[in-house]
């Protein structure tokens, strides 16, 4: 059986050997004799040429080397033109898409007004890998108006504490409130009310601290 | 039918040949315009005006013959031009294809240039050359035509198959078989280093 491989190779060899003699000169027509002019040679690189008279003018194309030079050119501008029309509709799929994404991220998240009550316990310090144990992860809130009781690690102080929801830490609050931590049965606990309507669903930090102090901030999703 | 050729070329082209015969006046026509574009292809094989216009008065005198069967087979040509033109690379090939292999150079630049315009490169080379007319001299028209059609108009197989009046498929496999013939046929020329025996008898 006959290698095919080298068959093609050199198959290739002779078209782009024919193709360098063409546009290289190689079949040259100082007189233009016999030439179908620019029109003729535009509508067949554009393809707007019927069959039939491209059958007319294909051997000529081929012995020619001024047209051929010619109807390369205007190949290359058909090319370039499909290429720039593939460009503009990625570039407006991806700028429909941006928009899309952007429109869909900025709008304002609906407004929840149910009212929860939620028990934060934040005595313990949460371990985030590992194994959890039940009510070791993120606090979660649901969204609308929450009454939070948060119960203080061991040996908080009663007094004014600031709360409030942050994208994320060090950042700006997204909403806040304050309360008065009182103690019971050696527990420190304090009531508010959390306005979480306007949130939109994601991970946060709730920072909480007593007036003038740091913030000590915790994870919590907002559902 | 040859007379100052050199001196105004189109001139020496008459209507009647050696034998009396006419040859028609728009084949004469035809010759007159592309006299100038044989002259300069045969320059570039550094033939003489002397041998291009041999080869175009056997052509003329066979594309005449040729004109008439083709005209009670109620197929014409379609452009005489081209088709002269072609008839003529394919007959110029089956002559240098009979001469001796060799290049003279008269000084040692031009063995450099020579030597230089072998080198690979996008310019066309003088092997390309060939390669070019020996492609011209051993396809038939309709393997050609296909052949430009696809490779220097550069049309899908899609139009290929409806310029061929066939299916894709049958597009494939006949310019397979047309263009692996003559790619066989060069590489065996190539290969046993002789001159061959020259291409087929019609344009």
């Amino acid at each position: 059986m006959r290698n095919q491989a080298p068959a093609k190779r050199e198959e290739m060899r002779l078209i782009k050997a024919y193709q360098r003699v063409a546009l290289g000169g190689g079949f040259p027509n100082p007189e233009r004799a016999g030439c179908p002019g620019n029109e003729i040679l535009r509508a067949m690189a554009f393809r707007k040429l019927g069959l039939d008279q491209v059958n007319d003018w294909i051997e000529h194309l081929g012995t020619c080397s001024p047209c051929f030079r010619e109807y390369t050119e205007l190949r290359k501008q058909v090319v370039w033109r499909r290429r720039a029309a593939y460009l503009s509709i990625a570039a407006a799929v991806i700028l429909s898409l941006s928009l899309g994404w952007w429109m869909w991220r900025s709008r304002p998240p609906a407004v929840i007004t149910a009212h929860n009550h939620i028990v934060a316990d934040i005595r313990s310090p949460l371990v985030l890998r590992g194994d959890q144990g039940p009510g070791k992860g993120p606090l979660v809130f649901p969204r609308g108006f929450d009454d939070v009781t948060f119960y203080f690690p061991e040996g908080s102080r009663a007094g004014t504490y600031e709360v409030a929801i942050l994208r994320q830490e060090f950042g700006e609050p997204l909403t806040r409130t304050s309360g008065t931590a009182t103690i019971e049965n050696e527990m420190t606990k304090m009531d508010v009310v959390l306005d979480l309507s306007r949130i939109a669903p994601g991970y946060y930090s709730v920072g909480i601290r007593p007036l003038g102090t740091d913030w000590s901030y915790y994870p919590v999703i907002v559902k | 039918m040859r007379g100052e050729f050199e001196i105004d070329p189109p001139v020496w082209i008459w209507e009647a040949k050696g034998s009396g015969s006419v040859v028609e006046t728009d084949l004469l026509d035809a010759a007159r315009r592309n006299w100038a574009r044989m002259l300069s292809y045969s320059q570039r094989f550094d033939q003489d005006s002397a041998v291009a216009a041999n080869i175009l008065e056997i052509v003329l005198l066979a594309t005449s013959r040729a004109r008439k069967g083709q005209r009670q087979s109620g197929k014409p040509i379609r452009n005489l031009d081209s088709y002269l033109y072609v008839a003529f690379i394919r007959r110029f090939h089956r002559y240098l294809a009979k001469q001796p292999r060799l290049v003279y150079v008269g000084t040692d630049q031009d063995l450099d240039a020579h030597i230089g315009s072998r080198t690979p490169s996008t310019q066309p080379t003088i092997e390309d050359q060939l390669l070019a007319g020996e492609l011209i001299q051993f396809m038939n028209q309709r393997a050609r035509n296909t052949f430009y059609f696809r490779e220097i108009a550069g049309y899908n197989w899609k139009d290929t198959a409806r310029f061929l009046k066939t299916t894709v498929n049958s597009a494939q496999v006949l310019y397979n078989k047309a263009y692996g013939g003559v790619r066989d046929r060069i590489m065996r020329r190539k290969g046993s280093g002789r001159p061959g025996k020259g291409g087929e008898a019609h344009a």
